[in-house]
């Protein structure tokens, strides 16, 4: 439908996203509006703004490409980012930083060591000779994220009140940055991936087919699905480690993206970038701005925003079934 | 006649336990061979084996006298194709970009199709009569209209082996029969050896110029359909009661099942 307007649709969303941007630098903790960002007193300010947004971007792309090719190599419309573990291990170990008195600053080195070691695990658990069946590494990887959470849940019960308030943090993501250095750690890390992923593209559409179709177009997909549990876990290990928990991103865009744009996967990853950055970057904005000066969590907007949306679509595509 | 598939005492199966219990037969080319035995007698598994999907746990396999193992799989899928039992597909791929990706095995990486890719996706649809519905999705479409879609995606392949799982297994007989015709006029027209999986005695003897009966994972029988299809052979290895007529037309056999009262009256 919407499809055969690709080039409209395209620039449309480029206007939408420039737009979303000067909104972004327009609004923030403190009252200082576009007119006045730019002006040589406020640089600092404006470098914040710059770095959140940019970040913003990074992370809600890769985020959407990760759902995306978890969606087709696990062959399940429910699959996200966070559906392998990987979040979890981040948390749990981030919990248990902030319990045992870590300076803020190694929480991130933290928490990625705990992505990485939890999702070893999960893979570990779903080996089965040399192979990895996706169902396996489905139910591993919800398994293990149930009992680390009910640990997590344990932890925070056991807080100091002033450590929840940081823990709370990791659990509901946050945009917040300071560190130039993190920035470019995590923006070199999405776009190296989604590089290689798009590399991939036709695989993941053959993959999408089924794993046997895959082999009959000559596609080893063994290690196909390494390669991709490997990058995506380390797409989401990084984002984590510095951004929390932020919900719903991954899941819904790469459905609305193959809604709106077809589901062959070089214009799924293609516009899963586009949509997934802006929309992060603009549920940043409204968390701030919705009751300033204090933040609501950005996973609450995505949430409540990435559901209804979801309901949307899920009708709409209903009354197409009906037509 | 060459050889294009010699198979030689292969065992196979799944997780230890084999299935293929150690069979010896050659595929020749231009044959349109049939695969028939009972459920679980292992003809999936069998086709499984040939086409790289399951790594034989014994006896050896050679395609075009180079042992199958040997064989890189991107290369061997440019010569032979595949097409299975009803697929499932989550996302509504348009007729045409699943056609396309029967092309994927010729394709370098970083290239795009070319109008050579985009001219035989054209032939692969008016061969199966799917270019009406390229621009369909795939879950818009009949059971029938589907396994063309799929047969038009491994014709895409230019194959020089057609595999097919149950081609017409949940087919009305109007679209059986069209499946059938197709695939016998690519057989005489382009060549293509062609290997099926039947469940349909009398279409498999109508069709198929060679038959192999399989039965707990073992050959009863492999020869021309009048061969295989006798009294003895099916009664052995579907424990039921039928008679085997000639159909009058084809002069080749024809298999007439019966109830239990019928059996006992004769």
């Amino acid at each position: 439908m919407i499809y055969r307007f690709k080039k409209r649709v395209l620039f449309l969303l480029i206007v939408i996203s420039i737009l979303i941007v000067i909104l972004a630098l327009n609004y923030g903790s403190s009252p200082i509006t576009l007119s006045e960002i730019f002006l040589k007193q406020n640089r600092t300010i404006l470098y914040l703004r710059i770095y959140r947004i940019i970040l913003g971007a990074f992370v809600g792309a890769g985020l959407a490409v990760c759902g995306a090719v978890l969606q087709a190599i696990l062959r399940n419309p429910l699959a996200e980012p966070y559906i392998l573990g990987t979040s979890s291990g981040a948390c749990l170990f981030a919990v248990l930083g902030t319990f045992l008195n870590v300076s803020y600053l190694y929480l991130p080195i933290l928490a990625f060591l705990g992505a990485v070691i939890v999702t070893f695990l999960v893979y570990c658990m779903a080996k089965e000779d040399g192979k990895i069946p996706v169902q396996s590494l489905i139910l591993s990887g919800v398994i293990v994220s149930v009992s680390l959470s009910g640990v997590i849940m344990l932890l925070v019960s056991l807080s100091p009140d002033e450590a929840i308030h940081g823990i709370a943090w990791w659990l509901w993501g946050s945009l917040e940055i300071y560190d130039f250095k993190a920035l470019i750690f995590v923006g070199a890390v999405v776009a190296f991936s989604i590089l290689i992923i798009f590399i991939f593209n036709r695989e993941l559409d053959a993959i999408s087919l089924g794993e046997e179709e895959a082999i009959h177009l000559g596609i080893d997909i063994e290690r196909l699905k390494k390669i991709f549990f490997l990058l995506v876990s380390f797409v989401v290990a990084t984002i984590v480690c510095i951004c929390g928990i932020i919900g719903f991103v991954g899941l819904i865009v790469p459905h609305l993206v193959r809604f709106i744009f077809g589901p062959l996967h070089r214009r799924v990853i293609f516009y899963s970038i586009i949509l997934g950055s802006s929309f992060l970057v603009l549920s940043d904005t409204v968390s701030r701005k919705l009751l300033a000066p204090s933040q609501i969590p950005i996973g609450v907007i995505t949430s409540l925003v990435g559901s209804i949306a979801f309901i949307i679509l899920l009708k709409m595509k209903q009354k197409i079934k009906i037509r | 006649m060459k050889i294009i598939y010699d198979i030689r005492e292969l065992k196979g199966g799944y997780g230890g336990k084999e299935v293929i219990k150690g069979i010896s037969f050659q595929i020749y080319q231009q044959d349109f061979l049939g695969i028939i035995g009972p459920n679980g007698s292992g003809k999936s598994t069998l086709l499984k084996l040939l086409t790289k999907v399951l790594v034989p746990m014994g006896g050896k396999v050679y395609f075009e006298s180079k042992d199958l193992l040997d064989i890189h799989l991107k290369e061997f899928c440019q010569k032979v194709a595949f097409v299975g039992q009803e697929t499932i597909i989550n996302f509504s791929f348009k007729v045409k970009e699943i056609v396309l990706m029967g092309r994927i095995p010729h394709l370098k990486r970083f290239r795009q199709e070319t109008k050579k890719d985009f001219s035989i996706l054209e032939m692969a649809l008016n061969l199966t009569d799917t270019f009406g519905i390229r621009e369909r999705g795939i879950d818009e479409l009949s059971s029938g209209e589907r396994q063309r879609v799929f047969i038009a995606k491994a014709l895409a392949q230019q194959p020089k082996v057609l595999f097919l799982d149950e081609p017409t297994a949940h087919l009305d007989i109007g679209h059986q029969i069209r499946i059938l015709e197709l695939l016998k006029k690519l057989n005489e027209d382009e060549g293509l050896t062609i290997i099926v999986v039947f469940h349909d005695l009398n279409l498999a003897s109508e069709y198929c110029n060679r038959l192999i009966l399989f039965n707990e994972g073992y050959v009863v029988k492999w020869g021309n359909p009048s061969e295989v299809l006798t009294y003895k052979n099916l009664e052995e290895v579907y424990k039921t009661a039928l008679l085997v007529k000639e159909n009058p037309l084809s002069k080749k056999p024809f298999v007439i099942l019966l109830s239990k009262k019928q059996c006992e009256e004769k």
